[in-house]
């Protein structure tokens, strides 16, 4: 977190909103694919087991196309599986900076254990190759593949649901303790379910529409993968709505939203359909429609992570706001910074400053009167001798008097704003500039303005405004 | 037949569900949301534009157990000039004329207080600052809730801060 906390800048809106679709992007690569791996792995290991037991080699054999299924290349591992996942860690370090998300160290720990997981998981389905399929060395691989597996997804997911919780940022430092909490775990058991169905639903499109797959199947092959395809699709479907109403459930406070609900309800919703596909897959005498199906799933895991997103934001929406505001102060500093340096060239131009005086400030100032804004013959001694002063106040006002708005900025080319400000400075001190700024003279004219002509005017104005009031009052 | 039991039974589950999440939500709405006030006054314009501070408004928060919402009077000291012409300053106004006290919506719904000892002025004569529990409140519009005001979260602060533990410092 401090690496991130030195080096990079805080994020603009804008830089801000891409960062939010390449977190949706990563996570809808990532999620999806581990949770096939999960639960093709879980499944290749039970039939190994089964294998073992009843010496049946249909069992080895579907396990193998498994484990097939879910890591078909090195490649597809790298790129689905472990690629994202330092996307993901840069993307929350930029989203987290400058706060103090104890998490943010478990992040990291939880992406390598994930990558060691499917590392092992990749050497399992090496070993299949081989002679001795049914060794205890082979099932162990699998095994502690997918327990590595189960703990790296677990402390990842963990620790994302802890940025939903930032009252826990500063107060729990264990990581035990911030992992055991219970919307931590019906987090995990929500994406477990969304992995048992959606490894069911990898397993009916690529091994009965996947083109080209379908016919490599003996009939018993066909008949085991499909009820257990169906299966376990089933079984996740029944499970997630049950754990995402206690997800959202124990959701703190600050991390709710309307909306979110909505999202959840349309997952619902979207797996009802689902459901339909595969209960036709169940009963039906042909596995059909596998492709939509497998999308469906991959919808229902979209709204997951669009409903984390929302989460996310609502957590951290004044922290992303600070951020933002730092960022625009940055930027508005450059650029003030770049004008000066231009600055020293530009002239003011006083008949130039008169034209934009009553163009744009007149709306809201007149020299003796009160307006939206103060009567300037009052307020403009201050300034009297500070040019620069002046300019940079009309450039980024900053609030002065509390019985007024704050001003806008005008938004003026520096020369219009430093046209003005001599056309001003030049109302109150006529000739200053021929006299070159004599320092006694500016003092001498403010106490002029305080005590004399101003003196009289400011009076009246309050008892104007006193007048007002009391009306006001009355009415 | 019994081939399409399991699609009413799936629609009841699902549908089941649906509604379920349905009625989360409308528990947030009618308890949990930050609550919609007579007045959209933001803190977002008053702390972080103008600069006040909290106890300009929140008057009695270093001397009583409650912060204290400012009366109409407080904020006509200064909307009796500034932005007069904008709708909410003349529903404000209308107020004032009226002379009729505003009725805020509390926005800590959760009230510890029914039945837990809680003061603000120990926690901010402890130097606690407002933000702690009540979050970066320069950057709401609409303030919101950021704690939970559950116990686990004031006993953590209480160990971490070596304030008493002890049940009977908030149970009496
Ligand atoms: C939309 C109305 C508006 C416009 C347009 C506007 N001002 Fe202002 N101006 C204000 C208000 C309101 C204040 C009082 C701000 C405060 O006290 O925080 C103010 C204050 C000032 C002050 C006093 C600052 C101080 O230190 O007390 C100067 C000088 C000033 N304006 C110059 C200008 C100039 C020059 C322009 C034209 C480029 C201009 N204003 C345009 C509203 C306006
Ligand atoms: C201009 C006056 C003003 C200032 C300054 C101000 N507040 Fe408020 N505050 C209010 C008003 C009015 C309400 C009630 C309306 C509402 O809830 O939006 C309120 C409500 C609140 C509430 C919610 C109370 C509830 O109903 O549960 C909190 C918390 C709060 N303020 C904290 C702060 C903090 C912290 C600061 C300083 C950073 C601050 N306020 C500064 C006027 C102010
Ligand atoms: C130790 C945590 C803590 C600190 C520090 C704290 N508050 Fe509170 N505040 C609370 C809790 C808890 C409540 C809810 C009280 C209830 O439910 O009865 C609350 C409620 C409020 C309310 C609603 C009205 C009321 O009194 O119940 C306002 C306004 C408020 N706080 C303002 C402030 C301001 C301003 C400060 C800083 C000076 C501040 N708080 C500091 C915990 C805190
Ligand atoms: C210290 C002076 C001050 C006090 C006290 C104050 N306000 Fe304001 N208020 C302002 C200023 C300045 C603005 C900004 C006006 C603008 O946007 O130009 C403002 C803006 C507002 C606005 C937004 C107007 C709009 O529609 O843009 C509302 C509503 C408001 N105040 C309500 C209140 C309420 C309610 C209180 C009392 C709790 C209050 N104010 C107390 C100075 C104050
Ligand atoms: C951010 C840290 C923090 C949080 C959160 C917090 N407290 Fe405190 N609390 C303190 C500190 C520090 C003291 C000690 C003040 C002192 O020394 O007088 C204290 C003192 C107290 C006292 C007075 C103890 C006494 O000696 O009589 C009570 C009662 C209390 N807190 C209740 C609560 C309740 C109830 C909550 C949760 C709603 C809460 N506090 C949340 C920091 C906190
Ligand atoms: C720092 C203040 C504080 C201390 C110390 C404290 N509690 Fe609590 N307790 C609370 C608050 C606040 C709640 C209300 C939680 C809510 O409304 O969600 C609460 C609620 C409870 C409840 C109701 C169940 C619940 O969790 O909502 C029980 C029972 C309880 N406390 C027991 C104890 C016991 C026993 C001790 C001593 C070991 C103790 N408390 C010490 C603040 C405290």
């Amino acid at each position: 977190m401090e690496i991130f906390n030195q080096y990079v800048l805080p994020p603009t809106r804008e830089h801000l909103e891409l960062l939010r679709y390449l977190m949706v992007l990563g996570y809808l690569v990532l999620l999806p694919y581990v949770g096939i791996v999960i639960g093709s792995a879980l499944l290749s290991f039970f039939l190994c087991v089964g294998e073992r037991d009843t010496s049946n080699p249909l069992y080895s054999r579907v396990a193998k196309e498994l484990i097939d299924m879910a890591m078909p290349s090195r490649v597809a591992v790298l790129v689905f599986g472990i690629l994202p996942l330092p996307v993901i860690w840069i993307i929350h370090g930029q989203w987290l900076i400058h706060s103090i998300a104890n998490t943010m160290h478990l992040l990291p720990l939880g992406a390598v254990l994930v990558a060691a997981g499917l590392v092992v998981l990749m050497a399992y389905r090496h070993s299949l190759d081989g002679e001795g399929q049914n060794s205890i060395t082979v099932i162990g691989t699998c095994g502690i593949g997918l327990a590595i597996l189960l703990l790296g997804s677990f402390v990842l997911l963990g620790s994302v649901t802890r940025f939903f919780d930032p009252e826990r940022w500063i107060t729990t430092h264990h990581a035990v303790r911030l992992l055991t909490s219970w919307n931590v775990i019906w987090r995990y058991l929500y994406f477990l379910a969304g992995a048992l169905s959606i490894t069911g639903g990898a397993i009916i499109f690529f091994f009965f529409t996947w083109p080209g797959r379908a016919k490599r199947l003996s009939e018993e092959e066909a008949r085991l993968t499909k009820y257990l395809g169906a299966g376990i699709a089933i079984a996740g479907m029944v499970l997630f709505p049950v754990f995402g109403f206690f997800y959202l459930f124990t959701l703190p406070i600050v991390a709710l939203s309307g909306q979110l609900y909505w999202v959840g309800a349309l997952g619902v919703g979207v797996l009802f359909i689902a459901f339909l596909y595969v209960y036709r897959v169940l009963v039906g005498p042909k596995v059909r429609f596998g492709a939509p199906t497998f999308v469906l799933f991959v919808f229902v895991f979209l709204l997951m992570i669009v409903g984390d997103q929302l989460v996310l934001v609502n957590a951290t929406e004044e922290h992303i706001a600070a951020l933002v505001t730092e960022a625009e102060e940055r930027e508005a500093e450059i650029q003030l910074e770049r004008e000066a340096m231009r600055s020293a060239a530009i002239k003011p131009d006083i008949v130039r400053g008169q034209e934009v005086f009553n163009s744009v400030c007149s709306t809201c100032h007149r020299m003796e009167e009160r307006l939206v804004g103060p009567p300037l013959g009052s307020v403009l001694p201050k300034y009297a001798g500070n040019m620069d002063g002046l300019v940079s106040f009309i450039q980024k006002p900053s609030k002065v008097n509390p019985d007024y708005p704050p001003m806008p900025a005008p938004g003026l080319p520096l020369v219009d704003i430093k046209s003005v400000a001599a056309y001003l400075l030049n109302q109150i001190t006529p000739d200053s500039k021929n006299a070159q700024g004599g320092a006694p003279e500016p003092v001498d004219l403010e106490r002029a303005t305080d005590e004399g002509e101003a003196g009289p005017t400011q009076g009246e104005l309050v008892e104007e405004e006193r007048e007002d009031t009391d009306q006001r009052e009355g009415e | 037949m019994k081939k399409y039991l399991g699609i009413p039974v799936g629609l009841a589950f699902f549908g089941f569900f649906v509604l379920a999440y349905l009625a989360l939500a409308s528990d947030w709405h009618r308890h949990k949301r930050a609550p919609d006030q007579p007045i959209d006054f933001s803190h977002k314009i008053h702390v972080g534009m103008v600069g006040l501070e909290c106890l300009f408004c929140h008057e009695t928060a270093d001397k009583s157990t409650f912060a204290g919402i400012p009366t109409v009077e407080k904020c006509m000291s200064c909307h009796k000039n500034v932005a007069t012409n904008r709708p909410e300053i003349q529903k404000l106004a209308a107020y004032w004329n009226a002379q009729t006290p505003m009725e805020w919506n509390r926005v800590h719904r959760i009230r510890v207080r029914n039945h837990v000892y809680f003061s603000h002025k120990r926690h901010v004569k402890a130097n606690i600052d407002c933000a702690a529990c009540h979050g970066e409140v320069e950057y709401m519009d609409k303030i919101r809730q950021i704690s939970s005001l559950e116990m686990g979260w004031c006993v953590q602060c209480h160990r971490q801060k070596e304030a008493p533990t002890d049940c009977l410092t908030c149970h009496r």
